[in-house]
């Protein structure tokens, strides 16, 4: 196990990732940490100041000074921002006589040089010889190499009583089988339901149930990335996400401390899924938007049902990273920001855009539950991104496509996500077969609304026909949350809300609007919904996504135009304004 | 078998399962030895051989067994002293056994034979018939050709009842030698048979005998018989299509222009479910391509095959002819279907396209597609892709020749087809064509702009190569790899079970080795050994890419490309 955080210290490279994972460390060690690493603020050399016990049980202010993986002449003395000896000079001069807060100024100080690797032997005698001179009476020097922080860690945030041995079993299979993500996953999700089950209700429980999340997330996106392969540790860092706001949601609309200290790690939590969601996108995907089939093929697999997945998987991927940076951007700290953001934003919809016109599998689902990673795209899309028409065409298109394998007994979508029906389907193309396989479907009450509210009058008849002359015994439906949404939605698998069902496309699109607008009425439980209430409402949108539910038309009916009679009952002000 | 086993199994009453039995020896001398016996001793009535022939027995025993004996019983019937009637009754028993086979109607030439030897006994037949026995009319045709009894034929054609009229006229048909003046007489007559009867098999039978006669009497009479032909047609028969589709292939060489023309032109509606209907007009067909009779074929065939939603398979024989036929015709017959057809006919074109089991091939129409308007060899081209596609290697060709005579903008059209679908989906076996196009060849500067399209698409997927994070989980691997086997493996057996190699040999499966190594014992009564090498055989297609990527939009453009057409 220790080897196992040695490597994954080693391999934090970027700026941001030791100095991420130490302050939650020296917390969980009993530390008040004052200060927490901050880009663009001077720091005068610290990069964290705490305050704790020395193994003598002597109270010390810490000041930690971060440098990535090992450190080399070239990392000592240039002029490089990073090179250490000048933060140090900068802590001596600076930080200790101007810095540490009043109440701590008579503690004694310990300077620690804090590396993910080791020190090069070249540099060896150089450090010496600096920490020697500048050590007094009141200033020590402690260096806490790869091998100490990872001692730290395994024996406290991981240590038998907080991971206990089964839990830490799960975790070093989930790691070991980073190669083979399913199986990555299925022990990482082992690991976190112990955790989510093991958590108490007191803070100190959960606020380390939370931290513990959080490293391990850190350590499968490292070694997931050291291993060229970030599929598991993306799903975990998903995962993750909602076993911790499980943990971590608030019960009430007060925010009082206790909600804080919880939400502040779960903010981490997601900040780091957002990165490994950045790199995904930037290693995995977006490089090959502009190429034709180029995503398809690099599926590497001669079913159409793995391209489809595949394909479907990435654009739910998309749409949630646009979801969240959306989120991320109300919270930007100008408007100068928020502009910058609203551009990535709208060239990330862009690349969606591309890699559906360059790789046409998108054109149509295999399986009824894709439908909620195209919604997801798609209300991104939407709200973004000002060119409906793109968006309107993706729409017609598969409009086009179900009419014609539903007609022709092609490959239309099916209710079920059983792989081994989906690769053999259509067993048989007959009404009887398309009855049995296609008899409920989410997809095409969605395809209606927007073909409704995008004025395509000539393709909604001919779905109203389809529906009428081919599949007139499919339940079309939709789904909304009830009052044990709030407690099964986030990580549980148990079934809970309303199936919307018998919806009909008659009268332009019409009744099915007014029935839905209806629904959100009289169902009002997606306003409770913690995330929802809290302005989390990017972590519902991903249970969304995890359950394979439908996105509830509380989320995306405000952005449609409603038949006057229900415009005045639509439950508007309930939902988060995604726009 | 010797005298005394047969005369045992007679008086036993079983020797039915001596003469029908399964082991006869292959020693064709020793075989005829034995009919030889069977005569004598029934001649000598030592024992009664057509005792043997039960009806009852002969459904028990397998069709192999059946015509091994009856062949032999062929040999014995003519040489037979026995009753009319036990004679008949054997033939006729024999005759029924037979079912649908080929060889079925053989005892009734043994029996022909049998009444030549003996003129009494045809015109026991005849005075049988007369009483309207249905045995006797059975086997009256070849009492009539037996005994030569053509008076007694031309009354009989006139009795008022329709099968032993039919019997009368189907046995003038066959009597030989026939001499100018004889025929004269007998097409007369059977051209005045039209006058008093509307039943289908009397009028059918009359102009098939006519044939016959006018065929041994080196085509006399060939003016009357168009008149009945004609006047045949211009009675709306109901089920006339058998007969006429029998008179096409059995006579078509002897018939006019208007007669085909008249008889064909009854035959446009045929239904697929009558399979003697097709089968016979498929010979007729094939033998018009034989006899150069090919603007004809083509043209019934096209009406045939439009009218009625046949496919060309069904039509095996001409399909056949036209594969061996001359090639122009083939090539010709494929582009203009391609190019103007309904999409029966483009499907007909492209099982026109495969043969002796190559699924793919070259095809060359530079020289037919220069006589086709423009919008013609747009949709030669469109329709090429949309018909053959799972045959790259002609689609791609065909387009080549088009490319060769059409114009910029057609050559604009057709280039894109080039590249999207046939590159994309087939960059092996398409982009080879491409690239082995001659320098000079007046397709390559086209080819070479779908190949430059073609190059920055494969550049693009190269730049991906296989991401990791994209590939689907072993699992589902292992589940597609299972399921592709399955469907690989019933595929194989099924066309196991249809080949008829396998229902030919014995199989031995080898399961160490790459020689075999096998001793039989000779005809000496040695061993001798039989060493074989073994070779390896492997076939291989190249699986279009656009079936995983976008199945969907591939069907959709596929549709489209074979559903255009020109206007009417």
């Amino acid at each position: 196990m220790k080897l196992m955080l040695r490597d994954y210290l080693g391999s934090l490279r970027e700026r941001g990732e030791l100095d991420a994972i130490l302050p939650d460390l020296l917390s969980e060690r009993g530390f008040n940490v004052y200060s927490r690493p901050g880009r663009g603020t001077t720091q005068h050399g610290v990069d964290i100041a705490a305050v704790g016990k020395d193994a003598d049980g002597e109270q010390k202010v810490y000041l930690l000074s971060v440098k990535q993986g090992d450190l080399t002449r070239q990392d000592w003395d240039t002029a490089s921002p990073q090179a250490l000896r000048p933060s140090l000079n900068e802590i001596l001069d600076v930080y200790i006589p101007t810095r540490i807060p009043p109440k701590h100024r008579h503690l004694r100080i310990v300077i620690c040089i804090c590396l993910g690797g080791d020190v090069h032997e070249s540099v060896r005698s150089a450090l010496s010889h600096f920490t020697a001179a500048a050590t007094t009476d009141q200033i020590s020097f402690e260096e806490w190499n790869g091998d100490h922080i990872a001692e730290m860690l395994d024996s406290s945030l991981l240590r038998e009583e907080l991971l206990p041995k089964e839990l830490r079993s799960n975790f070093q299979k989930a790691v070991a089988m980073l190669d083979e993500p399913s199986v990555s996953v299925g022990h990482f999700d082992r690991l976190l339901r112990k955790i989510v089950e093991g958590t108490g209700n007191r803070l100190k429980d959960r606020l380390t149930s939370l931290r513990q999340i959080y490293v391990c997330v850190w350590v499968m996106f490292v070694w997931a990335r050291d291993a060229e392969n970030l599929e598991a540790a993306y799903r975990a860092s998903e995962t993750a996400i909602l076993a911790s706001w499980q943990i971590a949601k608030p019960n009430d609309q007060t925010r009082n401390s206790t909600t804080l200290r919880a939400l502040s790690i779960f903010d981490q939590i997601v900040i780091l899924h957002s990165t490994v969601s950045a790199d995904y996108l930037n290693k995995a995907v977006l490089p090959f938007s502009q190429e034709l089939h180029a995503l398809s093929v690099s599926v590497n697999s001669q079913s159409r049902v793995d391209i489809n997945l595949a394909l479907f998987e990435i654009l739910g991927r998309l749409g949630m990273a646009g979801t969240w940076l959306s989120w991320h951007a109300r919270n930007a700290p100008s408007d100068a920001d928020r502009a910058n953001l609203a551009a990535v934003l709208v060239e990330l919809g862009n690349d969606g855009i591309r890699i559906i016109n360059n790789n046409p599998t998108l054109f149509l689902p295999s399986c009824d539950t894709q439908t909620t990673s195209l919604m997801i795209f798609l209300l991104f899309y939407l709200t973004t991104n000002p060119n409906v028409k793109e968006a309107h065409n993706w729409i017609s298109q598969m409009a086009l496509r179900l009419d014609l394998t539903l007609r022709t007994h092609g490959f239309y979508p099916m209710t079920t996500l059983d792989y081994r029906e989906l690769i053999e389907h259509p067993r048989e193309r007959t009404d009887a077969y398309r009855k049995e396989v296609f008899s409920g479907s989410t997809l095409i009450p969605i395809l209606a609304i927007w073909l409704r509210q995008w004025q395509s009058a000539q393709a909604l008849e001919a779905l109203q026909l389809l529906v009428d002359e081919v599949i007139s015994e499919c339940t079309l439906q939709t789904w909304v949350p009830d009052a044990d949404s709030e407690e099964l939605l986030w990580f549980s698998r148990r079934s809970h809300g309303f199936a919307v069902c018998d919806l009909t496309l008659k009268n332009g699109g019409n009744d099915l609007v007014s029935a839905l607008a209806e629904a959100c009425k009289s169902k009002p439980q997606f306003s409770e919904l913690s995330a929802i209430r809290s302005g989390y409402w990017p972590v519902a949108m991903l249970a969304f996504k995890f359950a394979g539910l439908p996105v509830p038309p509380h989320l995306w009916l405000p952005m449609i135009d409603v038949p006057e009679p229900a415009k005045e009952e639509t439950c508007h002000g309930e939902s988060p304004d995604l726009e | 078998m010797d005298e005394e086993s047969l005369t045992s199994a007679w008086h036993a009453g079983t020797l039915a399962s001596i003469v029908f039995r399964a082991d006869w020896r292959a020693d064709e001398e020793e075989r005829q030895a034995e009919v030889d016996l069977w005569v004598r001793l029934h001649n000598d009535h030592k024992i009664d051989l057509l005792s043997a022939i039960d009806p009852t027995y002969l459904q028990s025993i397998p069709g192999h067994q059946f015509f091994g004996a009856q062949h032999l019983l062929n040999d014995a019937i003519p040489r037979l002293q026995a009753p009319l009637g036990d004679m008949v009754r054997a033939v006729g028993a024999l005759v029924q056994a037979g079912g649908s086979d080929l060889a079925a109607g053989s005892p009734n030439i043994a029996f022909q034979q049998w009444c030549a030897n003996d003129t009494e006994r045809g015109a026991g037949v005849v005075r049988w018939a007369e009483a309207l026995d249905a045995q006797a009319i059975g086997v009256l045709p070849y009492a009539i050709v037996g005994c030569h009894l053509i008076e007694d034929a031309v009354r009989l054609m006139r009795s008022i009842d329709s099968a032993l009229r039919t019997a009368a006229i189907v046995g003038i048909g066959r009597v030989k030698p026939i001499t100018e003046e004889m025929a004269a007489e007998l097409i007369q007559n059977l051209y005045q048979v039209l006058d008093d009867s509307n039943d289908v098999n009397v009028l059918i039978n009359s102009i098939l005998s006519a044939l016959q006669i006018s065929k041994e009497a080196s085509g006399f009479g060939s003016e009357i018989i168009s008149r009945m032909i004609s006047k045949c047609a211009q009675l709306d028969l109901p089920e006339y299509q058998l007969g006429y589709t029998k008179i096409l292939w059995i006579f078509g060489s002897q018939l006019t222009d208007g007669d085909i023309a008249i008889l064909l032109g009854n035959l446009q509606s045929i239904s697929p479910e009558h399979r003697g209907i097709v089968d016979q007009l498929d010979y007729a067909l094939a033998d018009f391509l034989r006899q150069g009779r090919t603007s004809t074929a083509i043209a019934h065939l096209a009406k045939v095959l439009t009218n009625n939603d046949i496919p060309l398979a069904v039509f095996d024989s001409t399909r056949g002819q036209l594969l061996s036929g001359p090639k122009d015709t083939h090539k010709q017959v494929v582009v203009s279907w391609l190019a103007s057809g309904p999409y029966q006919l483009c499907e007909a074109a492209g099982s026109l396209l495969h043969q002796h089991g190559d699924m793919d091939m070259h095809f060359d129409v530079t020289e037919q597609a220069k006589s086709l308007t423009t919008p013609e060899q747009l949709y030669l081209g469109r329709h090429a892709v949309g018909y053959l596609v799972i045959r790259p290697i002609a689609a791609t060709s065909i387009i080549l020749s088009v490319l060769r005579v059409c114009n910029i903008d057609t050559a604009e059209a057709l280039t894109s087809l080039l590249f999207f679908p046939l590159l994309v989906n087939y960059g092996g076996t398409v982009d080879e064509v491409l690239r082995n196009l001659p320098a000079d060849d007046l397709a390559r500067p086209h080819a070479e702009l779908a190949l430059a399209e073609s190059e920055k698409y494969v550049e693009g997927l190269k730049r991906t190569s296989n991401i990791r994070e994209l590939e689907p989980p072993e699992t589902h691997r292992q589940l597609e790899n299972n399921r592709f086997y399955q469907e690989m493996r019933s595929a194989h057996k099924d066309a196991m079970s249809k080949s008829v190699f396998f229902n030919l040999v014995s199989r031995s499966i080898v399961l160490h080795g790459n020689k075999t190594l096998s001793y039989r014992q000779n005809e000496h009564g040695g061993i001798q050994s039989f060493e074989m090498e073994l070779k390896s055989h492997a076939t291989s297609v190249e699986w279009p890419r656009l079936s995983a990527i976008d199945p969907i939009g591939f069907d959709y453009l596929i549709r489209v490309l074979r559903r255009e057409g020109l206007q009417e």
